[in-house]
């Protein structure tokens, strides 16, 4: 199974090499819409790239009440344990 | 005040004209949109197809807009210019523009009476045009999925659509960075983008002022269709996300090397 940090680092390099965002910038409090500029569009294909990922469906509700970077991994994290 | 006098600076008696001028062009504004409420809305939803009203009241909107801008010009209090206004009516295009003024959505619409148009979800909450926008099939943004397929079907069937990146008027001499909802608009549709850049000499009905707060003599407004351009063309080949938002930087460089700004 994936690591928290396995996990932590995709997303990082996702955030970079897709969308743009400063590297300095991903820190687990930064919220993905005010502070990396991700839209919603862009947050639908962040959850397209983590299913790839994880080769698991992640599930959108939880996923679109995501605010910050480590809501994120809490809860990919999360759908990694309960399959 | 007779057009031609348009330049002089409002003094004295002036003054007191230019106040009342806008005051009653504002209030014939407002009354057509509760106008179009009361009567004009329930008549179009009773007797026609939902597609036919939409267009319908578009015209009817974009009639009702020539009529306020012909009066203020009329009361010389704006005068305007146009460039290269014919490229608007190739189907199919995202228009985009910087917002300097209350008005430029009027004016767009009374350009292009066909176009569709994105507008702010609080519009809703304003009576006067809440019905209007309805009637029309204006899109709202709220920045989600379902808008940018609705954008994208309604390009794909030939709609124009007029939206403003910056989400919201311009700061007065400036420009906000813009939203990618237009690019996103332009990529999955295949779409052209056709920029128009508006100018307002002096700066007027800006965000956050009163209408009554008035400017200091008529205002002149410029509007210039620039050469549209293909989406594919600045960001193709590349992913989505990135492709976004090297059209985003694009189309803010461009404005602001012709408002003359450096960013």
């Amino acid at each position: 199974m994936l690591s928290r940090e396995e996990v932590t680092t995709h997303l990082r390099d996702t955030l970079v090499e897709t969308f743009e965002v400063d590297p300095e910038a991903v820190t687990p409090e930064a919220r993905l819409y005010e502070d990396l500029d991700i839209d919603s569009i862009d947050a639908a294909d962040l959850m397209v790239s983590l299913r790839e990922y994880t080769g698991q469906q992640v599930d959108p509700a939880v996923f679109k009440s995501a605010r910050t970077v480590r809501d994120v991994v809490d809860a990919v994290c999360a759908m990694l344990q309960a399959n | 005040m007779a057009p031609g006098e348009t330049a002089a600076r409002y003094r004295g008696a002036g003054r007191f004209w230019q106040l009342t001028a806008t005051a009653l062009s504002f209030a014939v504004f407002g009354l057509g949109g509760l106008f179009f409420a009361a009567c004009v809305a329930p008549v179009l939803n009773l007797a026609f197809p939902r597609l036919r009203r939409r267009y319908m009241a578009r015209s009817l909107i974009a009639g009702w807009f020539r009529l306020f801008i012909a009066m203020m010009r009329r009361f010389g209090l704006i005068s305007w210019d146009a460039h290269d206004l014919g490229r608007l009516q190739a189907p199919g295009q995202v228009i985009i523009a910087n917002h300097p003024t209350l008005i430029d959505v009027v004016f767009l619409i009374s350009f292009l009476p066909q176009a569709d148009c994105v507008v702010k979800g609080s519009l809703m909450g304003n009576p006067f045009v809440r019905s209007a926008v309805r009637a029309a099939g204006y899109l709202i943004n709220d920045d989600s999925e379902a808008f940018l397929e609705a954008g994208v079907a309604r390009l794909k069937a030939g709609d124009s659509i007029i939206i403003f990146p910056e989400g919201t008027r311009s700061p007065p001499g400036g420009m906000r960075r813009f939203y990618r909802g237009f690019a996103n608009l332009a990529l999955f549709a295949e779409a052209p983008v056709l920029p128009v850049v508006i100018h307002c000499a002096p700066p007027g009905l800006v965000k956050g002022q009163p209408w009554y707060r008035l400017p200091p003599r008529c205002l002149s407004f410029d509007f210039r269709a620039l050469e549209p351009f293909c989406a594919q063309a600045v960001a193709g080949g590349i992913v989505r996300a990135r492709a976004a938002r090297r059209l985003g930087r694009h189309a803010q460089n461009l404005y602001a090397r012709h408002l003359g700004q450096g960013g």
